[in-house]
């Protein structure tokens, strides 16, 4: 069955095709919840919630962007309110503070750092920019997308980015240091 | 050469992944039973159409029985008057055709079914009884009819205005109930009115 046949399918409430369609798409959404919620029961929870909420929307589903990048923004959506839910200021910016900064295309790590690395010091960053960072980098939204789903400006999101990668490249730096030397 | 965090990152997908627990599937079945439980509602809608169409399908057998038991052609419900004997009217076609048999019962079964649903109030009872008499010259006609035919033979005319004599009982009593229908909703609306 085409993709386009299985979601109408699902349009009409068939729960052959609806189960069709979590099965296709639910590994790939749990690990995104997963990556927000680090929390096996909460991230299943979280997807499974969107892909409901999915469901109940599909009407909504237009077909201008893939049905897997649609659900990926409700899951997105869900795991950070649920964040929001469990501590009320995760998110909670104080956007005055934040003058705009100039941003820098400067990304470069050292060589030897992995993956891992990275996303191990990105969970030790600071929520206000671990969560941006995490958008950015790891789910690869623009600064437009970052803004809708974390209620700020997108001169916000450029510059909890840009701080974020700042202190990233320096956390880096330094691990790079210790375990080298 | 320094490596591109964002590049780095972009590889990320090749990672491994954590599974998914054991039973997640039926876990989100009972949850999207609980949560969009549609399906059930479109199945409970069928039962009903189902269940609607036996109805009348039994109803209908029912009174064609009922019809068949008691071989009269009459409508019992139609006379307050004392019954016409059968002696008087000695041939029906319906006694010489089964086909034609079925026509009558068919709409004679129908009818009663109509007459059987009508609720006699003081306020309608009056109309009611006019229609009662006009559904019994159509009986006396449709007597005559099968008289007639009994003297001339079977031919097409005679049949004809017999099944249309059956039609117009049918006719005479949907009027009626668009009347009483009419009459409930207008007293009704005075009742409201009065309430205002």
């Amino acid at each position: 069955m085409l993709q386009t046949e299985l979601i109408e399918a699902c349009r009409q409430n068939d729960r052959k095709a609806q189960m069709k369609l979590y099965n296709k798409y639910c590994d790939a959404m749990y690990y995104v919840a997963f990556r927000f919620l680090k929390n096996s029961f909460e991230a299943e929870e979280a997807m499974q919630e969107s892909f409901i909420q999915a469901f109940i929307k599909l009407h909504q589903f237009t077909g201008e962007v893939t049905f897997g990048a649609w659900l990926k923004r409700i899951v997105i959506n869900k795991s950070i309110d649920m964040l929001k839910a469990k501590k009320l200021n995760v998110i909670a910016i104080n956007e005055q503070t934040l003058g705009t900064v100039e941003e820098d295309n400067n990304w470069n790590i050292n060589d030897e750092i992995t993956i891992d690395q990275v996303k191990n010091e990105i969970e030790e960053l600071p929520e206000r920019y671990k969560y941006p960072m995490m958008l950015f980098l790891i789910e690869g939204y623009d600064h437009d997308e970052i803004s809708e789903i974390l209620g700020i400006t997108s001169v916000s999101s450029r510059t909890l980015v840009h701080r974020g990668k700042k202190k990233l490249q320096q956390k880096l730096k330094h691990l790079y240091h210790g375990t080298g030397s | 050469m320094a490596q591109d965090l964002r590049e780095l990152m972009n590889q990320e997908k090749y990672a491994q992944r954590p599974k998914l627990a054991k039973g997640h599937e039926n876990r989100f079945l009972s949850r999207l039973a609980e949560e969009i439980p549609e399906d059930k509602k479109s199945n409970s809608y069928l039962w009903m159409k189902i269940a609607a169409v036996l109805v009348v399908v039994l109803a209908t057998s029912f009174f064609m029985k009922e019809q068949f038991i008691t071989t009269s052609s009459e409508v019992p419900m139609l006379t307050n008057t004392p019954k016409e004997s059968p002696s008087i009217t000695p041939v029906y076609l319906s006694d010489v055709s089964p086909q034609f048999k079925k026509i009558e019962d068919y709409y004679l079964g129908n009818i009663n079914a109509e007459l059987a649903q009508l609720t006699i109030t003081k306020d309608n009872k009056e109309l009611i009884d006019s229609f009662m008499l006009q559904l019994e010259e159509l009986d006396k006609e449709y007597t005559r009819l099968n008289e007639e035919m009994d003297e001339t033979g079977v031919n097409e005319a005679v049949v004809n205005s017999l099944i249309n004599n059956l039609e117009l009982r049918v006719g005479l009593l949907s009027k009626l109930k668009n009347k009483l229908g009419e009459m409930k909703q207008a007293s009704k609306e005075s009742i409201q009115g009065v309430k205002i």
